[in-house]
């Protein structure tokens, strides 16, 4: 996109986050940004927005059994580094023998984004980014998409507007947490290999076996089984099945759990680190 | 983690016997199978007994195979290998009716464009035979031994993506664990989760 400094300051006045889409009639890409300027040093978030057309999925980190999940190639100006993609809690989709894990719909990716304090003085600076994404329904097409947006650099940095806000706090609220409270163990069991959950005080049993558990490790369990809940001496574990050639005695167990709907706590996922015994 | 539910957790590791039942990979014994190629000849498995095996499960229309056949580089191998008397047999497990389902005269049209040289390509429509080798992408990968045992299954190669420019650089554990068994070494790399389209069953 080619924009002059005189649209770009009405546009920042306006407190438009101004962003060009890359679309194509299976999958459009937006890059929003949650501040309109920035004060050298200080950090922001972006978000790349995916819209899928009806029928079309993409994965996640772990894409299971099939697919791959996208990649991101950023174009940023000297000074500013982006740090690792957040993925929101996926879905599972399951094909005969075969399960995957991605996502229909909209696909918000929060990024964080660093700058350095001495970044070159500059009206605006233009952010983007290329993604290279995998889409599947029965079929499957590789996609090369790009976004772009500007930010503008100045003395104080400035939110976006409220409704661009308003986007990031639900990409955030999506998100797994990483919470101390929760402990996971995990041990194998011949072929199983049990996850042993240890669930803060505020979340009962019953609530804890409505948690849908994705690992986080492509190849490392037998996806077939989606896991089934069950009581070791007391405690709760999640048993699952190691794959042939993926899970060996002594490998942590590591992915999310994930509820419908948000628990109490404010967050409906969280990731699981469960070392062995 | 609080001592209290440490302990908890080791009682009920205990009461299941943490010790007992490791359950390793080792290297399974490669499924029989007879199937008829896009010539109408009949292939089994332990036809090739004594040689060095590989089946490449294959739909043409899937773009990570296209990767390898667009670069030319499948080719390459199934050439270079059968100079060295390794039988490479690309085998079609799509379903009537499911992407990259070809009849035998579709097959042969497709593998003369695409100039691959497999000893065979192997349809197997039903899927039995991709089932009995719980082959889940295409490609999917299987090096077998003379003896009959699979020493590799999986990935083609390290880079899971669709671009002809991440095959130059990557470690492609078909040719690996054929060098290595080929010079009486341990394949290093066993088994790794394979990548690409589903299988169309």
């Amino acid at each position: 996109m080619r924009l002059t400094p005189a649209i770009g300051a009405a546009v920042l006045a306006a407190g438009l986050a101004l962003t060009s889409t890359g679309a194509r009639a299976e999958v459009q890409a937006e890059l929003l940004t949650d501040v309109t300027a920035i004060r050298p040093g200080d950090g922001f978030t972006a978000a790349i927005r995916l819209t899928l057309k009806d029928a079309w999925h993409t994965y996640w980190t772990n894409p299971g059994d099939v697919g791959i999940p996208a990649r991101f190639r950023w174009t940023l100006p000297p000074g500013c580094l982006p740090g690792e993609a957040q993925w929101p809690p996926p879905e599972r989709f399951v094909d005969g023998d075969l399960v995957s894990f991605g996502y229909e719909g909209v696909l918000t990716l929060l990024v964080p984004i660093q700058t350095t304090t001495n970044m070159a003085p500059a009206a605006m600076m233009r952010l983007a980014v290329d993604v290279a994404l995998l889409l599947c329904k029965e079929e499957c097409i590789p996609f090369d998409v790009s976004a772009s947006g500007v930010v503008g650099i100045g003395a104080e940095t400035q939110a976006a507007r409220e409704t661009v806000m308003e986007t990031f706090e639900a990409a955030r609220r999506a998100l797994p947490v990483h919470e101390a409270q929760w402990r996971f163990a995990s041990m194998r069991d011949e072929q199983d290999v049990l996850l042993f959950v240890d669930p803060p005080l505020t979340v009962d049993v019953a609530t804890l076996r409505r948690a849908r558990w994705f690992p986080a490790k492509r190849g490392q369990l037998d996806l077939r089984e989606a896991g089934q809940w069950t009581t070791v001496d007391g405690m709760t574990a999640l048993r699952v099945r190691a794959a042939r050639g993926g899970h060996a005695p002594g490998d942590p167990l590591d992915g999310l759990l994930v509820w419908s709907d948000l628990l109490p706590a404010g967050y409906r996922a969280v990731h699981v680190h469960a070392p062995p015994p | 983690m609080n001592t209290h539910t440490r302990k908890k957790m080791m009682a009920a590791l205990a009461a299941v016997g943490i010790l007992g039942g490791a359950w390793i990979g080792q290297a399974r014994p490669a499924p029989e199978f007879t199937l008829t190629d896009s010539n109408g000849n009949t292939h089994s498995l332990a036809d090739f007994k004594g040689h060095y095996v590989v089946l490449e499960w294959i739909n043409h229309d899937c773009p990570f195979v296209k990767k390898f056949y667009n670069a030319g580089k499948m080719q390459d191998w199934q050439q270079k290998y059968a100079e060295k008397d390794v039988v490479w047999l690309s085998i079609c497990s799509s379903a009537p009716g499911k992407q990259g389902h070809l009849s035998a005269d579709g097959w042969n049209e497709i593998t003369a464009k695409m100039e691959a040289a497999p000893a065979a390509v192997l349809i197997d429509e039903d899927g039995g035979v991709g089932k009995a080798y719980e082959a889940k992408t295409t490609p999917h990968m299987f090096v077998i031994n003379p003896e009959g045992e699979i020493i590799y299954e999986g990935a083609i190669d390290d880079k899971p993506t669709t671009k002809i420019e991440d095959i130059e650089g990557a470690t492609n554990y078909v040719k690996a664990a054929l060098k290595a068994a080929m010079a009486g070494e341990p394949v290093e790399t066993a088994s790794t989760p394979p990548y690409g389209c589903s299988v169309k069953y």
